[in-house]
């Protein structure tokens, strides 16, 4: 046998189709995009400007939500109040509820009630 | 479940997002996902047991069901001076890994059930124990005579792939989970979505496991021990880790 071999190709024959990507670059770019423009739409807008900024975080509190607050805004809030923990265990960064400043360094204080590891419960104070 | 650590090293980043999804109340310590169907009117919603496509985080809030314009009895809705929908926090790092406690079945709470062995192996490879040990899970002494807190992971069924280091006696005590770190085949979660089903895995999960802290009896390791996991699938893209 010939040591160049030759490929026999009926006649008519079509080569197999390619292969469908599973996702290209700039299609997952596209996704990652509207994701997250549904994220930013679905954010929650916080204290109406020019309204009070206690009340808004008070009300807050009483129903048990989490809280974030600048460094300049942690002073006026009384955690123990509304029976809240000051979480140390982590950095936090987020926008404060009080001023709707975003800031590194925040305090987030969380509801006494979800701190704990069974079910219902999502902090483990340290 | 709870923030564990992020990969990055860096601090958590808290978003607050609408869930006014008006059906389902949404627990704490959930994993949450932006809706893509209906994403203007939904806001964020729970991930299921298997499936957490585009994810944003874990929630840090437990909030009622509503669409009222003025959310005033239950939790999670707000009040006058600001945005009345009903919302929750979140936390957004895509690198965010999850600590989530290991739980014998879909009930949340449930102790993780002890496989007895059932006859000597010196050699330490073989794992014989009633209930049978099942192949890629991890395995670790319970109440054993010399393998307390020792993990290992099985190549087959009842089959470590390093052996122990000391001889598996006679009723030596084991607990099991059905996935391994850095396994493409991510866990299940429980009903509510707050712990992990050890004992199911599933081949569609957006969550991998990174590592476990595994406790024997000295430390209640049936009722305390926890996989560390992270979204593979998230709305702020992935943290290189893709499952």
């Amino acid at each position: 046998m010939s040591a160049h071999a030759h490929l026999y190709v009926p006649k008519g024959a079509k080569p197999a189709p390619e292969p469908a990507p599973i996702i290209t670059p700039a299609d997952y770019h596209a996704q990652q995009r509207k994701r997250r423009a549904v994220a930013k739409q679905n954010e929650f807008a916080g204290r109406n400007v020019g309204k009070p900024h206690g009340t808004f975080v008070t009300d807050e509190a009483e129903q048990q939500m989490g809280v974030v607050l600048c460094s300049g805004c942690s002073h006026k809030f009384d955690p123990a109040k509304y029976h809240y923990y000051l979480t140390r265990e982590f950095c936090i960064q987020g926008r404060c509820d009080a001023c709707k400043e975003h800031t590194q360094g925040a305090n987030f204080y969380i509801y006494e009630g979800l701190l704990g590891r069974k079910h219902g419960q999502c902090w483990w104070p340290r | 479940m709870e923030a564990a650590y992020t990969i990055g090293g860096g601090g958590l980043h808290i978003k607050k997002y609408r869930t006014d999804d008006g059906a389902t109340a949404l627990a704490a310590g959930v994993p949450v996902v932006a809706d893509q169907a209906t994403a203007a009117s939904q806001g964020v919603l729970m991930g299921t047991t298997t499936t957490h496509v585009a994810g944003l985080g874990i929630s840090l809030d437990a909030v009622d069901a509503s669409t009222a314009a003025q959310v005033t009895g239950g939790t999670g809705g707000f009040l006058g001076d600001g945005d009345n929908a009903t919302h929750v926090s979140v936390i957004i790092n895509p690198d965010l890994v999850v600590r989530a406690k290991l739980n014998e079945g879909a009930t949340e709470d449930t102790a993780l059930v002890i496989s007895v062995q059932t006859d000597q192996q010196t050699a330490g490879l073989n794992v014989n124990s009633t209930p049978q040990v099942a192949d890629n899970a991890t395995i670790w002494g319970y109440n054993t005579n010399a393998n307390n807190g020792i993990v290992r992971q099985t190549s087959a069924a009842d089959t470590v792939v390093v052996a122990f280091p000391n001889d598996i006696e006679a009723n030596d005590e084991w607990l099991f989970a059905e996935m391994c770190p850095g396994w493409d085949v991510g866990p299940t979660l429980t009903t509510l979505l707050t712990q992990v089903n050890a004992n199911a895995a599933s081949a569609q999960n957006n969550f991998i496991v990174v590592e476990f802290e595994l406790k024997d009896i000295s430390d209640d390791g049936r009722n305390n021990s926890f996989a560390l996991m992270v979204m593979t699938d998230h709305s702020f893209g992935n943290p290189g880790i893709v499952a």
